[in-house]
């Protein structure tokens, strides 16, 4: 390396120091100005959306913007051929600089070389690096200060009113789901109590349940509490459709019916009527024959037991139903006539085995024909074989063990009523839980104030008639019209009796219509199950259209599409 | 300081106290026509010949006969027309009685001289002005076999007229390209006119007196050769001559389109050797792009061969150079 001349190089390094620093200052001016720009659009975008614009930007943006100079700077600094190229050009020294660098790195010395270098150093001696001014981008600089005092402006704006609003209303749609979480919760465990019998339990599935229960997130977003209270109402519905005791709950009243015209058997016929199947249980419970009592007392027994028997036989046959209430009905028939028969024939001095036969009818709950037969080829041998000589007791244990299949029936259909009570109860449950889910729902797009006024309802036709409806037409300003079609309504329900009736809504300003639709009386069996389809989906689509953000054409267009589905489901329930 | 660096401060010293004596000393009869003096000189000084373009009367001859004598330097006119031979311009073999025998000698041309004035060159015909070829590259002339090599310093002065071109032939381009300069010159003030009645039109004429040598001249082009030029500038340099070619993607619009044939490699020499004087004479001692851009024009406006479209629309080389320039300025400040 030729030897340097310091002077120049020192002079050089001054005016590399002062370009990187003019540098720094453009860049620096360009980057808030940049992020003033940034700023303004920034808060632009939030003022037109109705929001106050928060502070945290300018930090961030300005951080950013200078993060960005830094960058800038550091690929953009000026290096010291640069340096000296810019000492030419601004003291007009024709290369003289530059040439000194270049004949300085190739080693170039001597002779000219020296001439040269000896008048680059002359030439900087006379020259002062503070004539190197920064030129202020005086009107680039303005506009930056423009850019950041407007940016700064658009601070003062507050938040709209509608935004205001919309924050209390997610702040209250917080609270309200935490609320209503905690209430969920409270009832599933209210209705995991509940779950009596094993059988009940498996259809609830209470985990399940719990699970999604558990899921549920306390959350300011309406439209995903919404969704979240729709998801659990559905698989609610699915545990109430597992429920449905609908058939066995048509015959048993219909006994009840017949039962409350006979004197002996009133009370539990008023039993059944009532849907107090439990009650019902213990008054079969009281049917049974005592073992021990004397024949005479059995044959009264077997006397009332036989006049119940053969009404529920009856009303089983006539109704033509395949439930197991039916069976059991008839199989209690069969056991009590075949006990009757035993007894009349050990009374008139039959043999022992009758009885057992009966029993052995009784127990067979297929009611099988070749069962029955061999019971009575068995009774007839045993009465051929019979001897009149036979002990009291062989006689009463005979009887005893006839009764016994009588009694047996019995207990399984008292455990037949306690089971359909113990899903009565929670059927009753879990629809009070989708009641109280489906207010809550109402309960949050009234907090959201955008109801609708759409009152929205729901009937549950299994006998329940437990129409859950609920205006939601808080702030609404027309009605909220509720509809609920009640499928299967001649079950003797209060509330499905297909009464019309006006339900407010619930915090309703506005009333909700409730039209409880009776379903054509039937042979037993729901007739509607595809209006009750059609209702369902209806709600789903009108929660989803409650909750989502489609547009107007589109919602009218989805309403319509569902009245006009109804209207003719209900015409086809007409005819 | 050296003593290196010494002797070339004296020698640089003395080329420019030399360049500024025949200056001066041409300046004494030639009124004006400072940068056409300056050119010549700086041709002279690099060993290139000049043609010199201008209506007749403007004092073409005038300044190189000045200029012969200011270097003392043996002069000699040729006055081309049609009929003039190549044998008229570099001599020819003749039949000579020696004693009892007779024979041939060679007849030296009116080359055979320092300063050679090739008056309306364009007027001869190709064939003659090709006579010129190899005492402009070569410096020598060769006649029946044998090469004369002729006096050193050679310098061709030629002078074209540019409006009557009825009868003229015009230069090929391989010895155009042999010219260091093609200068143009202009018709004189107001001022310089009447200074030029004023020195010509009186009883006695200004003299001139040689005020440097051969040997200065040769010496002068010695030192032209050490001023150093840097690489960057040299790139730019190559940059520019190669831009004057229409294949070079990067070269101006302009140059695409009107330009046939750009600068060859000679144009690049004769802009360094003239650009390393003016950087000598402005008190430096590297070449800087400003004497490259300063000297490039007459460096190179004979030297670009114009497109047929580039004749028909009256497209001067001096402007599409100048572009060159200027679109090479722009991308080096880039």
């Amino acid at each position: 390396m030729a030897e340097r001349i310091e002077s120049i190089d020192r002079f050089v390094k001054q005016v590399r120091e002062r370009l990187n620093r003019y540098l720094w200052l453009d860049i620096l001016i360009r980057c808030v100005g940049a992020a003033g720009a940034v700023l303004i659009l920034l808060g632009l975008s939030y003022i037109l959306r109705g929001y106050h614009v928060p502070l945290f930007w300018y930090p961030g943006v300005l951080g950013l913007a200078l993060i960005v100079g830094l960058g800038l700077w550091l690929c953009l600094r000026r290096s010291f051929d640069q340096a000296a190229q810019h000492t030419d050009q601004h003291f007009q020294l024709k290369d003289t600089v530059r040439s000194y660098e270049g004949f300085s790195k190739r080693q170039r010395q001597g002779g000219v070389y020296d001439l040269q270098a000896a008048h680059t150093e002359a030439a900087l001696e006379k020259l002062s690096v503070k004539t190197l001014k920064y030129s202020w981008p005086r009107r680039l600089t303005i506009v930056c200060a423009v850019l950041i005092v407007s940016s700064l402006l658009l601070t003062l704006k507050a938040d709209s009113t509608r935004i205001i609003q919309e924050r209390e209303s997610a702040e209250q749609v917080l609270v309200q789901t935490t609320q209503i979480n905690a209430e969920i919760k409270e009832a599933l465990e209210q209705i995991k109590e509940e779950a009596e019998s094993e059988e009940v339990e498996k259809l609830i599935a209470p985990k399940e349940l719990e699970k999604m229960v558990d899921e549920l997130e306390r959350t300011s977003d309406l439209k995903d509490a919404m969704r979240q209270y729709a998801k659990l109402e559905k698989q609610l519905n699915t545990v109430l459709s597992k429920l449905e005791q609908r058939k066995d709950e048509q015959l048993y009243k219909k006994i009840g019916q017949t039962l409350q015209e006979q004197d002996d058997a009133k009370a539990l016929g008023n039993k059944l009527v009532k849907r107090q199947y439990k009650e019902a249980a213990a008054e079969l419970q009281k049917l049974k024959i005592d073992e021990k009592s004397s024949p005479e007392e059995q044959r009264k027994q077997l006397e009332k037991l036989k006049s119940v028997s053969k009404a529920m036989a009856n009303e089983a046959k006539q109704n033509n139903s395949a439930s197991k209430a039916a069976s059991l009905a008839k199989n209690l028939d069969k056991a009590a006539s075949k006990l009757g028969k035993a007894l009349n024939s050990s009374s008139k001095g039959g043999g022992s085995q009758a009885p057992k036969g009966s029993q052995q009818g009784a127990q067979s709950s297929s009611s099988s024909g070749s069962s029955s037969q061999s019971a009575s080829s068995q009774s007839s041998g045993a009465q051929g074989a019979g001897s009149q000589g036979s002990s009291s007791s062989e006689s009463g244990g005979s009887e005893g063990s006839g009764s016994e299949g009588v009694n047996e029936g019995l207990s399984q259909m008292a455990d037949n009523l306690n089971g359909l009570d113990a899903k009565c109860k929670a059927q009753s449950s879990i629809q009070s839980l989708c009641k109280s889910l489906s207010q809550c729902q109402g309960k949050l797009g009234d907090g959201s104030g955008s109801g609708s006024g759409q009152g929205q309802g729901q009937g549950q036709g299994q006998g329940q008639g437990n129409g859950g409806g609920d205006g939601s037409g808080d702030g609404g300003r027309d009605p909220g019209t509720g509809s609920s079609s009640n499928t299967n309504a001649n079950i003797n329900n209060a509330a499905s009796t297909g009464d019309k009736s006006v339900l407010k809504g619930i915090k309703g300003k506005g009333a909700s219509v409730k039209t409880t639709e009776a379903a054509s009386d039937g042979s037993g069996s729901s007739a509607g199950s595809n209006s009750k389809l059609i209702k369902q989906y209806q709600h789903q689509a009108e929660s989803f259209i409650r909750r989502e953000d489609v547009s107007e054409a589109v919602k009218s267009g989805v309403k319509e599409y569902f009245e006009s589905i109804h209207q003719n489901g209900t015409t086809e329930e007409g005819n | 300081m050296t003593s290196r660096a010494d002797s070339a401060k004296k020698a640089i010293d003395h080329f420019r106290t030399s360049f500024a004596l025949i200056k001066k000393e041409v300046s004494k009869f030639i009124v004006g026509q400072e940068d056409i003096i300056n050119d010549v000189l700086t041709a002279v000084v690099c060993g290139g010949h000049v043609l010199l373009e201008g209506v007749p009367g403007l004092g073409k001859t005038a300044l190189v006969q000045t200029l012969a004598k200011a270097l003392h330097l043996k002069f000699k006119r040729i006055q081309f027309t049609p009929d003039l031979l190549p044998a008229d311009v570099v001599g020819s073999n003749i039949l000579v009685q020696k004693g009892d025998e007779r024979a041939f000698q060679f007849e030296q041309g009116p080359v055979f001289c320092n300063i050679l004035l090739a008056d309306e060159i364009n007027r001869a015909t190709p064939k003659t002005q090709s006579a010129l070829l190899e005492t402009m590259q070569e410096k020598s002339v060769t006649v029946a076999g044998i090469t004369h090599a002729l006096d050193q310093p050679f310098f061709v002065l030629a002078t074209q007229n540019p409006i009557e071109q009825d009868g003229t032939y015009p230069l090929p381009e391989a010895q155009l390209d042999r010219f260091f300069f093609k200068l143009q010159v202009d018709m004189p003030s107001h001022q310089e006119f009447s200074e030029i009645l004023k020195r010509t039109g009186g009883t006695s004429e200004p003299k001139i007196s040689a005020v440097a040598s051969s040997d200065d001249i040769i010496r002068m082009g010695r030192i032209v050769r050490h001023i150093p030029i840097d690489e960057a500038i040299q790139d730019y340099l190559v940059h520019i001559v190669r831009m004057t070619h229409p294949t070079v993607a990067q070269a101006p619009d302009a140059v695409k389109k009107y330009v046939r044939h750009g600068a060859s490699p000679r144009a690049a020499q004769a802009i360094l050797g003239a650009a390393r004087v003016r950087a000598m004479l402005r008190g430096r001692y590297h070449v800087a792009t400003e004497d490259v851009n300063a000297v490039a024009v007459p460096a190179m406006r004979h030297r670009l061969i114009l497109s047929f479209e580039g004749e028909a629309e009256g497209v001067t080389s001096d402007k599409l150079i100048r572009k060159v320039l200027a679109s090479s300025a722009v991308a080096k400040s880039a």
